[in-house]
């Protein structure tokens, strides 16, 4: 990484937001805020135009899918990791279908996400 | 549910739990042939399934356990709220219901199992009973403490 | 999301009210209030899931006398006096029945799907349905009362 790049995460859980700025900080990664659910993540994402997003599926007001049609459509630059408990074939299928063909299931260890998130932002 | 089909199921969530109890907190735990939760206070978190078959998954513990489950879930730092113990909880147990249906999701090749969102109690002598499953459970017991996975089915449902 | 949280808490409030009724009982909606996440619970509580058209749950709290006056009322005015195994098993009965009337009455594309009635009880308990803040029905039954709490995800 040349420049600092900036993560948002979006997601309900506390405890993904720790786990996600312990994988991703030592990296080198600012983890610049947490949106508790998808509508609040399109906030965030208008405010802090972040390099790389990790998005969880199921959150109450707006879900991830849901969330991530406008995140794709409205922020073509910024990178999007799908993050969730459940990584059955048809969920998969969804996100790559939107345009998101990185995926990591919960719970993840530090070094698997900071690997994937090296990767996305290398354009792998 | 015929006894081959439940059988399969308790033997994927058996093995969701102690996979991500390993991921989580790096400890491992074994399952036993029985145990109680001998601390006065609990905490429990009920995950409903729908679908193809119809019931519920708790995951049941002493409260001190819960505490010391989910400190390690935070990097090691006690939880700031009692809230967070409740929302850690909540994930622990999305992620074990999460894995187990996506080992049987995939297995069947389509969606046949959706999770409700978690409901989460804690108290003092809880008590938790579905009336319309029958149910099995899975004890795990670590040195971080005892765990009970109660899961429980409709009988004579679509299967 | 607006629209759902105001279909849903409608048709619980019908369906409560109509379901009451099958049991020689009427009930009238009181209020609505918002819960913080996590609040205390009653003297039994069912929480019945929903997913797939709709994702959420539904908490019902009963206080011991109101616990008995639904099951009783259940079993054509038997008198009971404890809230044991029967009772838990009525009122799990009532809670799937009032939630899958209420479930009926919304407009949904995809099939809205119900796990079983878990009831749970104990003392100084608290509980979370949402990690977003739910919402609460209040119902008058009588010289008694219940509750109807509600979050979608």
């Amino acid at each position: 990484m040349n420049k600092e790049c900036k993560v948002l995460v979006i997601d309900d859980s506390p405890f993904v937001f720790k786990a996600v700025k312990k994988a991703l900080e030592p990296e080198g990664f600012c983890v610049v805020d947490n949106a508790p659910n998808g509508q609040v993540g399109i906030e965030m994402a208008q405010q802090y135009k972040p390099d790389l997003i990790t998005l969880d599926v199921t959150m109450p007001v707006l879900d991830g899918i849901e969330a991530a049609k406008v995140l794709v459509k409205d922020f073509p630059d910024t990178k999007i990791i799908m993050l969730s408990a459940m990584g059955d074939d048809l969920l998969l299928n969804q996100a790559k279908e939107l345009g998101i063909s990185h995926f990591v299931s919960k719970p993840f260890k530090s070094d698997e996400l900071a690997k994937v998130a090296l990767k996305v932002l290398e354009g792998k | 549910m015929n006894k081959d089909k439940l059988d399969t199921v308790m033997k994927y969530i058996s093995s969701a739990f102690e996979s991500v109890s390993l991921e989580l907190a790096e400890s491992e735990y074994k399952k036993a042939d029985s145990l109680s939760i001998d601390e006065e206070n609990s905490v429990a978190v009920i995950i409903g399934i729908a679908g193809t078959m119809k019931g519920r998954i708790i995951l049941h513990s002493g409260l001190k356990t819960a505490y010391g489950f989910t400190k390690i879930m935070n990097c090691g730092d006690p939880l700031d709220k009692k809230e967070d113990l409740f929302l850690y909880m909540a994930e622990f147990a999305n992620m074990i219901c999460g894995r187990s249906t996506t080992y049987i999701n995939n297995e069947f090749k389509e969606r046949k199992l959706w999770l409700t969102p978690p409901a989460i109690f804690a108290g003092k002598n809880l008590q938790l009973v579905t009336p319309t499953v029958c149910s099995e459970q899975l004890f795990f017991s670590g040195d971080k403490g005892k765990f009970i996975l109660d899961v429980g089915f409709e009988e004579g449902k679509k299967s | 999301m607006t629209c759902q949280l105001t279909d849903l808490k409608n048709a619980l409030v019908e369906a409560s009210t109509e379901v009451i009724s099958m049991f020689g009982l009427s009930c009238s909606f009181v209020k609505e209030s918002e819960e913080k996440s996590l609040n205390s619970g009653e003297d039994i509580n069912v929480v019945i899931g929903l997913s797939n058209g709709l994702k959420g749950n539904i908490l019902a709290g009963f206080p011991k006398s109101a616990a008995l006056k639904i099951v009783s009322g259940m079993m054509g005015g038997t008198e009971l006096s404890d809230v044991d195994d029967m009772v838990k098993s009525g009122l799990g009965e009532f809670t799937n029945m009032m939630s899958g009337n209420a479930i009926i009455r919304l407009k949904s594309d995809k099939l809205i799907e119900l796990s079983p009635p878990t009831l749970a009880s104990g003392e100084d308990m608290f509980v979370m349905i949402s990690r977003a803040p739910a919402r609460k029905l209040f119902f008058k039954l009588g010289d008694t009362e219940f509750n109807i709490a509600y979050c979608i995800e």
